[in-house]
């Protein structure tokens, strides 16, 4: 049997004020699902990403891909999953887009005569081959989304964690980014409160509320149940 | 440097010649720190220390009008320290100027006049440099000649979230403004002082969620990695023609 892509086991955490973030969370996406992790502002879900990549580390057990994020396997985890967060001023902080887009591989190690070649590719797939020697400042956020996704394409990341990546974006630029996401082969793990997204790109759907998870189940069943959404602020 | 949100000021200076930032910075830096050691009173030193700039400026197409702009522009805050020298006390071997109801000290003319040819030189090189090569370039080349990363990694980040910055204090502004805010007396501080505040931890929880995505990228500490690659003929030629025209400037019997 192979191992699945993600899996959390009873994972609680305490911000240090005290407040609970997440209580008993168990998890399981297999290898190349797409699910979405659904659920009101302030249900955990944020927190529970940064689990997946030890930025946060706590009771209970979280592996990926049968690895356990432990200290000792951080730079292994750290290239399997990638995570783009929120807000991409915060995942953008390099002079150039390449330098950006670079980060990550050269962290990882990447010769320098490979970097051209994958930064080339990521910015390529995500439809931004021209944007390389451009300040990540001037981007449009729609661009910055799709630059911030390239950063952790070109780790060669297996699992794609993404944190409301259609928030704030307009119309079209959601419709690239659902577009390029549909184009992923990657496993994905989809934070967000789009519905929509969840519908036409998650086969499953996982519904978190005050640092658990209450629901889970097929997108198609669990998004017709207007009751269970509205119970969780999602309608 | 003035800001433009949707300028881009990483590019607007092209990186001309296509030489690298190693070269400019150690031409245009070393024909700062030639000037700043010039020994007081040598004036025909300093002036083809001068002509040097404008040689230079022409030789890497500096665009001469926007670098003078800026040179102006920045005049002001190191003019001011020069200002004060000549009002200095008369000392021994001194001689007193009439300037109208004023006595100024002539040493000590001298001196400011020496120390403002001085600054503006070192400032006309730097806004020089600056628009001839992209800030990109520039850090990246400090840091390829050995600048301290940390030094350069602040640089970086200074400039990349300076606009961040402007523009949460701008919405910040626009939101408090549309809420009937004057802002013009005294008892309205306590506001401005709860804006900056709430600037600060905003600016805090950005730098923790910064590094949650560099870590997450593999990030463990230390200077970033650039690439580089060894300097071409053209651009030796360029370090080793400064170099040389500088000292022989100072050679030069005057």
């Amino acid at each position: 049997m192979t191992a699945p892509a993600i899996s959390v086991k009873n994972l609680s955490f305490r911000y240090p004020d005290g407040v609970p973030a997440l209580e008993g969370v168990s998890l399981r996406v297999a290898q190349g699902e797409r699910v979405a992790l659904l659920g009101a502002n302030g249900a955990g879900k944020s927190t529970l990403m940064l689990h997946l990549n030890g930025l946060h580390e706590s009771r209970g057990e979280v592996e990926i891909l049968g690895v356990p994020v432990l200290r000792r396997n951080l730079k292994l985890v750290r290239q399997r999953v990638g995570l783009v967060f929120q807000n991409p001023d915060d995942q953008l902080f390099c002079p150039t887009v390449f330098e950006d887009v670079a980060f990550g591989p050269r962290n990882l190690g990447l010769p320098e005569s490979r970097m051209e070649e994958v930064v080339t590719h990521a910015l390529a797939q995500v439809g931004l081959p021209q944007a390389a020697q451009r300040s990540p400042l001037h981007l449009s956020i729609g661009e910055k989304k799709r630059a911030a996704m390239a950063t952790v394409l070109a780790m060669e990341a297996e699992i794609l964690c993404l944190d409301e990546p259609t928030a704030g974006l307009d119309p079209r630029g959601r419709r690239e980014l659902m577009d390029l996401l549909k184009a992923l082969s990657q496993t994905l793990l989809v934070v967000t409160h789009d519905l929509e997204l969840a519908r036409s790109l998650c086969s499953r759907c996982v519904i978190m509320a005050r640092g658990k998870v209450v629901a889970e189940g097929e997108t198609s069943d669990l998004l017709g149940r207007q009751e269970l959404l509205l119970e969780h602020g999602l309608a | 440097m003035h800001f433009t949100p949707g300028h881009d000021h990483y590019h607007e200076a092209l990186e001309t010649g296509g030489l690298d930032a190693r070269a400019k910075i150690v031409a245009w830096l070393g024909l700062a720190i030639a000037g700043v050691l010039t020994p007081w009173g040598q004036w025909p030193v300093l002036g083809a220390y001068g002509a040097c700039w404008l040689l230079l400026c022409l030789a890497l197409a500096a665009p001469l009008l926007k670098v003078l702009r800026r040179v102006i522009a920045a005049s002001p805050f190191f003019l001011l320290l020069a200002v004060l020298l000549p009002f200095r006390p008369l000392e021994p071997g001194d001689h007193a100027l009439a300037l109208g109801p004023l006595t100024l000290s002539a040493a000590g003319s001298e001196l400011a006049l020496d120390m403002a040819a001085k600054a503006t030189l070192s400032v006309a090189c730097v806004a020089a440099l600056a628009s001839t090569e992209s800030l990109a370039g520039v850090t990246r080349g400090m840091q390829r000649l050995g600048a301290p990363a940390l030094f350069v990694t602040l640089m970086n980040f200074t400039f990349r979230y300076l606009l961040v910055l402007r523009e949460e204090t701008q919405r910040m502004k626009r939101a408090r403004d549309a809420r009937a805010f004057g802002g013009r007396w005294l008892w309205h501080a306590r506001v401005v002082g709860l804006m900056i505040g709430s600037l600060f931890l905003r600016s805090i929880e950005r730098a923790e969620r910064v590094h949650q995505a560099m870590a997450s990228r593999g990030y463990s500490g230390g200077a970033f990695a650039v690439s580089s690659r060894a300097l071409s003929g053209a651009e030796w030629l360029l370090i080793a023609s400064c170099l040389l025209l500088f000292v022989v400037v100072r050679l030069l019997p005057l």
